[in-house]
């Protein structure tokens, strides 16, 4: 089941990239808005940039649950 | 014509007759109360107003225009929800403490001027901290405290600009402010109930810790009402927009590492709120409608996500990730209901926060600011991570230790038509962009880059999210916010109140009461000195001080003061007839004159 659901996923993920590129464009403001697909870059960046600044944060402030007794 | 009355008093003054309700009857006034409010508030139109003379002022108990309508719209309509959610509950206390909370925040959406808006933003803070107390327990009692101290300081804060605002400008009338130090006490306090970074630590404390029902209410208004006032007043200052996107990725990046279900919730709302707070502080009218809409929104799905919460805990009795699992089998609508939160508040095409938070977006975009674009969407793809976390953990991991069924028929009735509330406002947006401040809205949610975008950005995420698992999995444990600095701050002064001033304060007073303490007993009676004479020559002269008086018994000492001493009450029965005799010279006087 689980196996499955990323199969469909990940195809369909990479379905989004081909159709991104006949989508057209929503904004033109940045750079980045005249990139086709960006947002699937944003996506894979921005996990990992996510993962890394919560993983920063859980080396500085993470605690025991009884910390502050 | 009937005249509509501030919907306000409808919820406080409806706190008086609850008590004299029970059983079904009683689930049915608390219900008409809404319903009878949002009528009360249908028959109103932009422009009218409800002004009540007091001490050479007037104060504006109501003050109609499209943007409280709206707001006014969806805290009645998210009030009705939230009490049918909680019609189980037997405590009138909690009943009450949540019909005080809606009414005053509907104080403060109407009120005209700072001074109203003053005592309902008070009242607010008071009912709401009832909402935490009343789940009882050490936890809630010191998050509560907490709660209180912080909304203390933020009301002080907003006292002082109010004050210094009348006293410098003479108008209490609440609109936009100019830069000064009076607006600068307002910001302060507004932006503590907004949430603003580092003035949030009350949010996720309390409302984590609140009763079941009542972090339903919490989770709706003290923080809107925030954005609401943000909306009136400080709308178009570029550093509450910026606020607004450190919000929004400082509360996400917060959410991931939490393992309490509803604390996670909590940082959503700083995060969520964070977009508002920018849409608003971009100042433009696709802003405002955005931050607007986004308001209206989120509160349908968050009180969801806290109702679908507060059920897995009502009938688990469990609130950590690591401890639940398995709940999708036997709570079927509460994982649904969750579900359509959940995308709602990741703004998938099709549920109503994919066009609010578009709407934001795009306002960003148009006022050009890109910085601010980059942290809302690093903040939308956290929001998935956060959503995709909460619901994987809770509803479909395996665990076979939990063995319960489904809550009862009101919470499920409340959470499915707030699930369906979110879907129609997704697929329809019209029927609210009709309600936002700023007419016409031409806003086309459902552009083909816009929908593939948001795909994508999901898709991808949740390919990364497969792939690194791990780096999402909960543990125990405590993520330290800024309310350690504050803790600390606090117990340093409580260390030097305690042991630095008070104990000086011991010594200086044990070297005085002894000096003092002989004083007195001479001055009591100075005969004493004689005795005292006496019984240094003659320390065998016992029988001299033993002998009966008045008011004392033999062995006791000569004089006893407390032979002379009048009960309490009789002073208290003095100064009440003071009081009341010069009232009513006054009184006599003032009609003379």
């Amino acid at each position: 089941m689980m196996k499955t659901l990323k199969i469909i996923v990940g195809v369909m993920a990479i379905v989004t990239i081909f159709v991104g590129f006949f989508a057209g464009r929503e904004h033109d403001s940045f750079f980045w808005h005249r990139i086709p697909s960006m947002e699937a870059v944003f996506g894979i960046l921005g996990t990992l940039i996510l993962i890394f600044l919560s993983r920063i944060l859980a080396l500085i402030a993470f605690k025991k649950e009884n910390f502050y007794d | 014509m009937i005249k509509p009355i501030p919907p306000a008093f409808l919820f406080i003054f409806g706190t008086l007759f609850i008590p004299l309700f029970k059983g079904r009857l009683k689930s049915l006034y608390l219900l008409s109360v809404s319903v009878i409010a949002f009528i009360d508030l249908f028959l109103m139109e932009p422009g009218t107003n409800w002004v009540y003379p007091f001490l050479n002022n007037d104060l504006i108990f109501l003050k109609v225009d499209r943007l409280s309508l709206v707001v006014g719209y969806i805290f009645i309509l998210i009030g009705f929800l939230a009490i049918l959610y909680s019609l189980h509950v037997k405590e009138d206390g909690q009943h009450a403490a949540a019909f005080l909370y809606i009414g005053s925040s509907l104080g403060v959406i109407f009120a005209g001027d700072y001074f109203s808006l003053f005592i309902f933003w008070e009242i607010m803070a008071v009912s709401g901290v009832l909402l935490i107390w009343y789940h009882r327990g050490k936890e809630s009692l010191d998050a509560g405290f907490r709660y209180l101290l912080m909304h203390i300081f933020g009301g002080s804060s907003l006292l002082i600009g109010i004050l210094i605002h009348a006293y410098s400008t003479g108008s209490m009338v609440v609109g936009p402010l100019e830069n000064s130090w009076a607006s600068l006490f307002i910001l302060i306090g507004f932006g503590l109930n907004t949430a603003f970074i580092p003035l949030h630590t009350w949010l996720p404390d309390g409302y984590s810790e609140g009763t079941v029902t009542g972090s339903v209410f919490l989770s709706v208004y003290t923080t809107k009402t925030g954005v609401y006032v943000l909306a009136r007043c400080f709308s178009g200052m570029d550093l509450v927009a910026y606020m607004g996107g450190v919000m929004a990725l400082y509360g996400v990046i917060f959410a991931l590492l939490q393992n309490d279900t509803r604390k996670l919730l909590s940082y959503h709302i700083v995060s969520q709120v964070g977009y508002m707070v920018a849409g608003v502080g971009i100042g433009i009218p696709l802003g405002v409608n955005g931050g607007i809409a986004h308001l209206f929104n989120h509160i349908l799905y968050k009180s969801l996500l806290f109702m679908c919460m507060g059920s897995v805990i009502y009938m688990t009795g469990k609130r950590k990730l690591t401890e639940l699992g398995g709940l999708a089998r036997q709570m079927p609508v509460t994982c649904l209901a969750c579900l359509v939160a959940s995308l709602s508040i990741s703004g998938a095409p099709g549920f109503n926060g994919f066009v609010s938070k578009g709407m934001v977006l795009s306002s960003v975009v148009e006022a050009h600011k890109p910085i601010l674009e980059l942290l809302l969407s690093l903040a939308s793809v956290g929001t998935f991570l956060s959503f995709t976390k909460l619901c994987y953990y809770t509803f479909f991991t395996k665990n076979e230790t939990i063995e319960t069924k489904e809550v009862p028929w009101n919470m499920q009735l409340a959470m499915g038509v707030t699930a369906l509330l979110c879907i129609f406002y997704g697929i329809y947006p019209q029927a609210l962009f009709i309600l936002l401040p700023s007419l016409p809205v031409s806003v086309h949610p459902y552009s083909a880059s816009h929908v593939i975008g948001t795909i994508q950005l999901f898709l991808w995420a949740g390919v990364v999210f497969i792939m690194v698992q791990g780096a999402f999995s909960p543990h125990e444990g405590l993520v330290l916010d800024f309310d350690y600095f504050y803790r600390i701050t606090f117990r340093g002064i409580a260390w030097l109140a305690d042991v630095l001033f008070n104990g000086l304060r011991l010594r200086v007073q044990t070297l005085f009461s002894r000096r003092i303490d002989g004083v007195v007993r001479f001055s009591k009676n100075p005969l004493l000195i004689f005795e005292r004479i006496i019984t240094y020559f003659y320390p065998n002269v016992e029988e001299f001080s033993k002998h009966e008086t008045r008011g004392s018994k033999i062995g006791e000492p000569i004089y006893n003061e407390n032979w002379y001493r009048k009960p309490m009450g009789l002073g208290v029965l003095l100064a009440i007839l003071m009081l009341f005799v010069y009232g009513l010279i006054y009184i006599l006087q003032s009609k003379m004159g």
